[in-house]
């Protein structure tokens, strides 16, 4: 569970079934660790939007299929990864985060990740599933 | 780890408000939008926003959806009682000077 040398008490690794059900529990249980970890109303705010937006993506990728979340705290930031199942899918090049005009229907979740988070990585592992992690300042 | 999916109170207002209170994710989206969509396109839309919790992309997509289908049809979605989780969300996307925001 985790990076061995983040300490197990910063640190949250639970799975979730690929449904949308999901999605606030995720939510919730990332905030009742932050809120018992550290961070103010803020981060705790863009560490909410985080996690709903990259667990939507991971249910939209592969529904049925359960999904990740991680968090674990450093000094000046909480890192929030999701990890979904292998789809052969990658998300899109980070050009295409965003919707294409401002009132377009679709395409604003990993802008608005990328909105509130100090930066975004995207990785796929060996058995082809990917995570995508936000690093959200603490404030 | 006891499920607990996100949930939305929607209250009609007459035959042209409702006011919708909650968590709106794309577990709940549909369920606003098919409440919106029920009032037709006939009149200009009221949306009260001041019980949201939260609202994410998916939240938002059904508003911007509504909008627009209110404007093709020369009328509008109107925004009133915006929580701070609304008003963060269209900070952020820069879609609070695109909506009627009351």
């Amino acid at each position: 569970m985790g990076d061995a040398n983040v300490p197990a008490a910063t640190e949250l690794a639970h799975r979730y079934a690929g449904e949308t059900a999901s999605l606030n529990t995720a939510r919730l249980d990332v905030d009742r660790w932050l809120q018992e970890s550290a961070g103010g109303q803020a981060t705790r705010d863009a560490v909410a939007l985080v996690v709903s937006e990259l667990a939507t993506n991971a249910v939209q990728a592969a529904p049925g299929h359960d999904f990740e979340v991680r968090a674990s705290l450093g000094t000046d930031h909480v890192l929030v990864g999701v990890t979904n199942a292998f789809t052969g899918e990658e998300p899109p090049p980070r050009s295409q985060w965003g919707p294409d005009d401002v009132l377009a229907a679709r395409g604003r979740g990993l802008a608005i990740v990328a909105a509130v988070a100090d930066s975004v990585e995207v990785d796929r592992d060996d058995d082809g599933a990917v995570t995508v992690s936000a690093a959200v300042p603490l404030k | 780890m006891t499920p607990e999916p996100s949930r939305i109170e929607v209250e009609h207002r007459g035959n042209n408000a409702v006011a919708v209170a909650g968590v709106v994710d794309s577990h709940t989206a549909g369920e606003l939008h098919e409440h919106l969509t029920g009032l037709g396109t006939d009149r200009d839309v009221e949306l009260d926003l001041h019980g949201v919790e939260f609202i994410d992309s998916s939240g938002l997509r059904t508003v911007v959806t509504v909008h627009q289908e209110l404007a093709a049809a020369g009328q509008r979605l109107v925004l009133v009682g915006v929580s701070e989780a609304v008003a963060r969300l269209l900070e952020i996307t820069g879609l609070r000077e695109h909506l009627n925001v009351q």
